[in-house]
């Protein structure tokens, strides 16, 4: 299972958002996207998760473009977290995993039979949702709503998650258990994730992409891009790198 | 507990609505003439009471389904027909049906141009929220308090302009101001057949409507067509608003309470909620409808009067517990 993007662009207004961008991500590794504000990382996410129609390019799952994909099969193979994920119903988490292990059935016109299938226990547990199933989500700290909507669209078992900032509003602590968890997942599913702290992703990223004005600036290792300036380029900063317990920590300034 | 609690409001609602009027039996005396047909009083509420009752309970919970789907498909708690415009517009059609003299049996021209009114005033004020780029909750319900106050116009002028001594136009009037009419069997069946149609095709918006909730993009990702099926559930909120209409004249803001209270009761799952709001809406007008016929004896008071006098203070409640939320 494999997402690219292949040459796509994207304009707002007169900006150019995406620059023919080429992506990738694929099963088994664990992608982290980083980049500048409106370097296109957001914009790219949603390129990929079908929420954006690109202008130019093509978004291709598994070598097929994407277009030719109806919006529900799409549906089963990309999960998408937005970075600002809010559910406008108080639901409770069940209901919430509930309705994520939904994706990618079609709505019919008349209501059909939804099967009442157990919620799946290896979600249940990577999340550590079981206490917090019956809690409606307006009664969850903001780590536990940002694990259950991570949650909810793994649900639903698409074969690639593209998560937004997932770690944006999370401390520290959380920040490195959703790390982990997404590394977990990358296990048996591709996964791409924004994040802004360049260190978390060296530290748990498979391979990094670096974006810089819609285009990709360097996509490869951390240890390979810790190595060369295109960071210190793309941010416009001296980066001091320093040896830390699992690799190469950086440190602006 | 749970299962029960719908058909003993059912059954409280249509009590109500047998008992109360300008002659009030007590609850021996209802089942009394209930039971023996020969009763003249029996007579009384077998044949006018119970149509009426019974349409009065149709037409609630249409107007419940409809602020159910239009409050779900719009995210917006204080969405619903009488202020997206659906309703105002469903009373435009109706006056012409009713005052104009058309090729077909005013039977079939009342629901289907109170449909046409109900679907092009609610695409008006989405279309016209869009041109003028309002995203917020509170923009897109000024947008169709504009457009209902012109269609309110459009229709007074309809009544003054085309009222003449063929048309009762106290009789038209009334109904504007909302109330069940006693309707005949036939009549009462296509209603049900209707309302009928209403709550599977408003069940089948169900799932679509909790997925919304999670935001477009996320119910995108998750395999909706939110373009496509925002117009689904406009056409078919619409069309129930319209037999609403039709049947009730324009009762007010049952679209807006009944809802709130369904979600306060069992929470915001769309398939449950539509359920408890027809139910609640059936039973919540069944009662009204009859204190309606009960205040003032033998005056009847116009049913929209009586629930813009309920509905107007909960309206300020939701948004006094929004404010301080």
């Amino acid at each position: 299972m494999t997402v690219t993007l292949h040459q796509v662009s994207l304009r707002r207004g007169s900006r150019l958002v995406l620059d023919r961008l080429d992506l990738a991500v694929a099963r088994g590794r664990l992608t982290c996207l980083v980049g500048p504000n409106g370097s296109g990382k957001s914009t790219a996410v949603k390129v990929m998760a079908g929420v954006l129609a690109p202008a130019a390019g093509a978004v291709l799952i598994d070598g097929r473009p994407a277009d030719e994909i109806s919006p529900v099969e799409r549906a089963r193979h990309i999960g998408y977290l937005p970075q600002d994920f809010v559910s406008h119903w108080d639901l409770t988490v069940r209901a919430l995993l509930a309705l994520g292990m939904a994706r990618g059935s079609a709505i019919g016109w008349l209501p059909g039979r939804m099967p009442d299938l157990p919620l799946p226990p290896t979600v249940v547990a990577d999340f550590d949702l079981a206490p917090l199933l019956d809690r409606r989500l307006s009664t969850l700290s903001g780590g536990e709503r940002a694990r259950a909507a991570c949650a909810a669209v793994i649900a639903g078992q698409p074969d690639t998650l593209l998560a937004d900032e997932p770690t944006a509003s999370l401390d520290i602590g959380h920040q490195i258990s959703t790390m982990r968890l997404l590394r977990r997942l990358a296990a048996r599913h591709a996964v791409l994730v924004v994040v802004h702290d360049i260190n978390l992703a060296l530290r748990f990223a498979d391979e990094i992409i670096v974006l810089d004005q819609g285009r990709a600036a360097f996509a490869g290792a951390p240890a390979t891009l810790a190595d060369t300036d295109i960071l210190d380029r793309v941010f416009a900063l001296r980066f001091t790198r320093l040896a830390g317990p699992d690799g190469v920590v950086l440190s602006a300034g | 507990m749970r299962a029960a609690l719908p058909v003993l409001l059912l059954v409280a609602g249509a009590a109500l609505g047998l008992a109360l009027g300008a002659e009030m039996p007590g609850p021996a005396a209802l089942a009394r003439a209930l039971a023996d047909a020969g009763d003249p009083f029996g007579q009384l509420v077998l044949h006018w009471r119970l149509p009426r009752v019974l349409a009065a309970g149709l037409v609630g919970a249409g107007l419940g389904l409809a602020g159910a789907i239009f409050q779900g498909v719009f995210r917006n708690p204080l969405a619903e027909p009488y202020l997206l415009g659906s309703a105002p517009g469903a009373a435009v059609g109706a006056a012409v049906a009713l005052l104009v003299p058309l090729p077909m049996p005013q039977m079939l021209s009342l629901p289907v141009l109170a449909f046409a009114g109900a679907w092009g005033a609610s695409w008006a004020v989405i279309g016209l929220s869009r041109l003028a780029g309002i995203v917020d909750a509170a923009g897109l319900l000024l947008v169709g308090i504009a457009i209902s106050a012109l269609l309110g116009a459009l229709r007074s002028l309809l009544l003054l302009a085309l009222s003449d001594e063929t048309v009762n136009l106290q009789s038209v009037l009334s109904w504007t101001l909302g109330g069940i009419q006693t309707p005949g069997w036939a009549d009462l069946g296509l209603l049900a057949a209707l309302t009928a149609g209403s709550v599977i095709l408003a069940l089948g918006l169900a799932r679509g409507l909790d997925l919304l909730g999670l935001g477009d993009e996320v119910a995108a990702n998750m395999g909706v067509p939110v373009g496509r099926f925002l117009a689904r559930a406009v056409l078919i909120a619409a069309a129930i608003t319209a037999v609403a209409v039709a049947w009730g004249g324009l009762v007010g803001f049952v679209g807006l309470i009944v809802p709130h209270v369904a979600r306060w009761i069992g929470g915001p799952d769309h398939r449950g909620l539509l359920w408890r709001s027809a139910v609640g809406g059936a039973a919540l007008l069944m009662a009204m409808d009859g204190l309606a016929r009960a205040v003032l004896p033998p005056a009847e008071i116009p049913l929209g009067l009586l629930t813009a006098v309920i509905g107007a203070p909960f309206f300020l409640l939701i948004l006094w517990r929004r404010g301080r939320a």
